[in-house]
């Protein structure tokens, strides 16, 4: 297992009580839906929570992930949106873009699932991505940092670190193609 | 002007300020305003633009967290054997008190599979429904799922759970049970969720279906819908 293990290979071998397999998607995916947690909470301690509850699930529930059905990225968006549904309630705070009295709105909840759908599959694709090429993806829009002082921050010639970005975001948009709304 | 083939691997220049080499950027733009395809990718390149900035950072989870998680798992994954399981109620207290051994959701189950889909059961009995839940019926079928063991629960008249209630799938005996997930009826009152089972419940006595308030007390309440017992 590495790496370039998929997403669904990693759940059919926790379906198999796979402790390693359930490790290496929690490195891989925690990040992505404590992300997901926050923007619908606004709140750390809950997003915590949401992580928790979707990982448990995930371990309790992989078995039943059937690839013919979804994708496995679907199937823990969907966990994770129900995890933190549950944990809104049981913390009774407001999902954002969820209740009922926003479905006139312009973002009506279906929309805003399907942007939090998006955004949950590019931060797993920033997640996936080799270490290097993540690396000046999150110096460029977290770090907020130029080309040239990517290049100096992490010593490497400019002409690299353009290359590096230029294939990452490509691998990023890709991932838009596998983007599915249930 | 640019050839298609060394543009497409430029796109992202038009994105990433700074990215651009000097004096490319107007010989890019040129090719893009001719190129269908080149322009769709840039379209594609600039939605994950806007996303990336929109979704903000990826945390990093917390040691803490990371440690409550993997420890949680794997001592689920080493849970105890059936007869001690079902004559050990403080353990079952303390693996309910974890919560995560109980997280299974009917979402999840119903999601997947709402139909019953993979589930191949092998044997099936009704239901009983409790006086004080009218009208109550279910089926229970015990199979697999993949080769796992697995149950489905399928649930008749049964009115959706009131707001910060959820109706819990347990079994095991009167004195001890473990929570194997939750189910919620639609809204003509029908359910459906297969449940994988633990190793530790194959066999399990007996099941219910209770509706629990989400008063995060872990106790079930002796609020039960539907039921089989032995
Ligand atoms: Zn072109």
């Amino acid at each position: 297992m590495s790496a370039d293990t998929t997403d669904g290979e990693l759940l059919a071998r926790i379906g198999r009580g796979d402790e390693e397999a359930f490790t290496l998607l929690w490195r891989r995916l925690s990040g992505p839906v404590l992300a997901l947690g926050r923007r619908m909470l606004g709140d750390d301690a809950a997003a915590e929570d949401v992580a928790q509850d979707t990982f448990a699930t995930i371990w309790r529930a992989a078995a039943t992930f059937d690839p013919e059905r979804g994708a496995p990225l679907a199937w823990v968006f969907t966990i994770a949106r129900n995890a933190a549904r549950d944990t809104a309630r049981r913390r009774r705070l407001t999902v954002v873009g969820e209740p009922p009295e926003l479905a006139d709105d312009a973002d009506g909840p279906s929309e805003i699932v399907a942007i939090e759908s998006e955004r949950f599959h590019v931060h797993a694709a920033v997640a996936s991505l080799a270490p290097r090429a993540r690396e000046v993806i999150e110096l460029a829009y977290y770090g907020g940092l130029t080309q040239v002082e990517i290049a100096a921050r992490i010593d490497v010639p400019l002409g690299t670190v353009k290359t590096r970005t230029r294939n990452a975001l490509a691998l990023l948009a890709r991932s838009l193609d596998r983007v599915e709304v249930r | 002007m640019i050839e298609h083939d060394e543009a497409r691997l430029l796109l992202a220049d038009l994105i990433v300020p700074g990215l651009s080499d000097p004096g490319r950027g107007a010989a890019l733009r040129a090719h893009v305003a001719v190129c269908g395809s080149c322009r769709q990718d840039v379209g594609e390149l600039q939605r994950i633009d806007e996303i990336m900035r929109e979704a903000g950072p990826i945390p990093e989870p917390s040691a803490d967290l990371e440690a409550r998680v993997l420890d949680a798992v794997i001592a689920a994954a080493r849970r105890p054997a059936p007869t001690r399981l079902w004559s050990n109620l403080t353990a079952l207290r303390v693996a309910a008190a974890g919560a995560l051994t109980l997280a299974a959701t009917a979402g999840v189950a119903a999601l997947m599979d709402g139909s019953g889909g993979g589930f191949r059961p092998d044997t099936s009995k009704a239901l009983a429904g409790s006086p004080d839940w009218r009208g109550a019926t279910g089926t229970l079928a015990v199979g697999t799922l993949r080769g796992s063991p697995a149950i489905r629960i399928e649930l008749q008249g049964v009115p959706g759970p009131a707001t910060g209630a959820t109706y819990q799938v347990w079994v095991g005996t009167r004195e001890a049970r473990i929570a194997l997930g939750m189910i919620e009826p639609d809204s003509a009152g029908h359910a459906e969720a297969v449940l994988p089972l633990p190793t530790g419940a194959v066999g399990f006595p007996g099941l219910w279906v209770t509706n629990e308030p989400d008063d995060g007390d872990p106790a079930w309440t002796r609020d039960w819908i539907v039921r089989s017992t032995a």
